[in-house]
């Protein structure tokens, strides 16, 4: 740029130095003659130096027009008498064209070299800009990011759900969240340090030194076992007066601990109910049981007191009008006898009721035994006990061999008492009677039927076939009490098992029973 | 002594009561009955004591036909003080009862009863009963003392 500015000045001095040189030859002529050029060469080569190329040309053929005027022989005179002379000032014009020529290139190689250095220091200085801007960029970045995860994680500390309290080895600082300070009303400026907060949250000196002594105990084992701080509950005294029930546990790090501090009052507090209301229920169950006992202990006795108590009058009736019949027949007449009869009849059936009821609520009262039954054995003694009674049936029997049970033997006695004196009662009008007592596989369940091919019943009136009292037909057709197979089911259902029938009338009816493997109970379906 | 054989019924229901006689009269037996009415006169006629102090009549009767549902002192608990006096620890006793409770039938076997029956309801069998069970102690059964 400085150059540049200068050009016209370096140009004026390089135009102006022939001139110079002329005058100091002029005046120094006796020391330099003959030689007309000596000072000449020299000029044209700084003119061309400093004024570059076209100065240096103008320059040399200023020169050479001055040095024929001035100096070749004639002077003051531009003849030239010499063709030597001649030669002299086309070398000069030749040299002063080389001089003006290479310092031309001489000038262009140093500004190219100029221009590059520049070049180069100015990528170098970009260079370093840029190198400096990412650094700066990256410093941002980390120091944006230092910040960020600062903010983060002090919003996670003051806003996390579970209250925090942070605390340095030397106990002297300590820090809390939002949440404890909302948990227990006490603020960073209630409790700078870890000592104002024992006292605040453990006013009772003795509570407290059982709870330091707690607390200092499982933060060392924590440290040592490199473990959280084992979890225990402390009674904490808030800053409104009321005590909480705080799980407190943490954890340790480095030297620093992390509190955290979960409410349990409520829990504790629903704990405690639910304690009060199992020892209330228990208490409850208890007299229930009692309650219960007294009723079955009531049922016992009223039982008993029916089996012994009802059947006396029902003897009296039956006996005084036998007595009666025994007696004074001859003196009765006609109708007289038939009445008796009724009354016999009457008590008779009454009798019957009586002792259903009394099987029935056996049935449904005491200790049930599970014990291995032969029920092939069972069947038999039925069969024979009624054969025994009406010898001059005639009846098929197929009982199955070898069928075995598990189950109370009374009771089951009683169902196959039932189902087989049913069969053999709704048979008497069956012109070839057949009983069948066998097992089959159902659902996977073993069943023990009881199948005839007697009267069968509408399978519409099925659902109160199993009820006290119901019959599915009238006395005269079959007579019966009607509480059999009430507590033939009663008794299945004491064994977990269920029973079913099938019939359809005139063709029969099959009974099909299972009996819970030790309370299990499973289904049949018809 | 005078050895003539008698029957004790301890019975409270004197419609039973009726009934058990006209089944022993059948077979001859019935004016050889006392009657008690409850536990304590059958302790008191056993051990002549109370209004039995002065009573006649055999020292012990040939059998014992006792209801278990009695007025004052039970049946069963009759039965238990007879067997642990040495005078009527080998007495026959015939529980004759409308129970057919087990636990009753096992209780009166466990105590020391002879025999355990249950009242039929059907008067004829009822009668049959009695009057067998007369015959059987009265004439057929050879007691502990002769």
């Amino acid at each position: 740029m400085e150059e540049d500015r200068n050009r016209p000045l370096y140009v004026a001095l390089a135009l102006l130095l022939p001139f110079i040189t002329c005058w100091v030859q002029w005046q120094f002529w006796s020391i330099f003659t003959p030689f007309v050029w000596f000072l000449f060469f020299p000029t044209v080569f700084f003119s061309s130096r400093i004024g570059g190329k076209s100065a240096g040309l103008v320059s040399t053929a200023i020169s050479a027009v001055l040095v024929v005027y001035f100096f070749i022989p004639p002077q003051l005179s531009f003849a030239l008498k010499n063709p030597h002379n001649l030669y002299s000032v086309v070398v000069f014009l030749i040299m002063g064209y080389l001089f003006s020529y290479t310092h031309d290139r001489l000038e262009r190689a140093n500004r190219r070299a100029s221009e590059a250095h520049a070049a180069v220091r100015i990528a170098k200085e970009q260079l370093q800009e840029e190198r400096i801007g990412r650094l700066q960029t990256e410093q941002q970045q980390i120091t944006d990011n230092l910040v960020r995860s600062e903010e983060r994680f002090r919003k996670l500390f003051n806003k996390a759900p579970i209250p925090f309290a942070y605390v340095s080895n030397d106990s002297m600082h300590a820090d809390y969240n939002e949440r404890f300070v909302r948990m227990f009303g006490y603020t960073r400026e209630d409790m700078p340090t870890l000592d104002h907060w024992w006292p605040l949250a453990y006013p009772d000196a003795e509570y407290r030194s059982g709870v330091l002594e707690s607390w200092n105990a499982a933060v060392k084992k924590a440290a040592a076992t490199e473990s959280d701080v084992e979890p225990f509950e402390y009674n904490i005294t808030c800053k409104d007066g009321t005590v909480r029930t705080i799980l407190i546990s943490g954890i340790t790090l480095g030297d620093d601990f992390l509190a955290t501090f979960f409410d349990v009052t409520e829990r504790k507090r629903a704990e405690e109910e639910i304690r009060q209301l199992n020892a209330g229920l228990e208490q409850r169950v208890e007299e229930r049981t009692a309650e219960l006992l007294a009723a079955n202990q009531e049922l016992d006795a009223f039982a008993y007191a029916v089996s012994h108590d009802l059947r006396a009058p029902l003897r009296a009736m039956n006996g005084f009008s036998q007595a009666l019949k025994e007696d004074f027949g001859e003196q009765l007449h006609g109708e007289a006898h038939v009445y008796l009869e009724q009354i016999t009849h009457a008590s008779r059936h009454m009798g019957q009721l009586i002792d259903g009821l009394l099987t029935l609520s056996r049935c449904t009262r005491g200790e049930l035994l599970r014990d291995p039954l032969d029920l092939t054995l069972m069947a038999g003694q039925v069969r024979d006990e009624l054969v025994r009674q009406e010898p001059d049936r005639l009846l098929a029997w197929q009982v199955e061999p070898g069928m075995t049970a598990k189950g109370d033997a009374r009771m089951l006695e009683v169902v196959m008492r039932n189902l087989i004196w049913n069969a053999w009662k709704y048979t008497s009008g069956t012109p070839s009677p057949l009983i069948r007592v066998y097992t089959e596989e159902r659902n996977g369940a073993r069943c023990y039927c009881v199948a005839d091919n007697g009267a069968g019943f509408d399978m519409g009136h099925s659902q109160r076939l199993f009820k006290p009292f119901q019959r599915l037909h009238r006395q005269d057709e079959f007579p019966g009490i009607g509480i059999g197979l009430a507590t033939v089911q009663r008794i299945i259902h004491r064994h977990g098992g269920e029973i079913c029938a099938e019939a359809e009338p005139g063709k029969g009816a099959i009974f099909r029973f299972t009996l819970g493997e030790s309370g299990v109970s499973s289904k049949v379906e018809g | 002594m005078n050895e003539v054989k008698s029957i004790l019924l301890v019975e409270d229901n004197p419609q039973d009561e009726m009934l058990v006689l006209r089944s022993l009269r059948k077979v001859n037996l019935a004016n050889q009955v006392d009657v008690v009415r409850d536990g304590q006169q059958a302790l008191d006629y056993l051990f002549r004591e109370g209004e039995f102090s002065g009573r006649s009549g055999s020292e012990y009767p040939a059998v014992v036909l006792l209801d278990i549902n009695l007025p004052r002192v039970s049946g069963l608990e009759v039965l238990e003080r007879l067997r642990g006096d040495t005078r009527t620890r080998l007495l026959p006793v015939v529980i004759l009862t409308s129970s057919d409770e087990e636990r009753d039938r096992l209780k009166s076997y466990e105590i020391g009863a002879n025999s355990f029956v249950r009242k039929p309801l059907d008067f004829t069998e009822f009668a049959e009963a009695v009057a067998s069970l007369g015959v059987y102690w009265m004439a057929i059964n050879i007691p502990p003392k002769g």
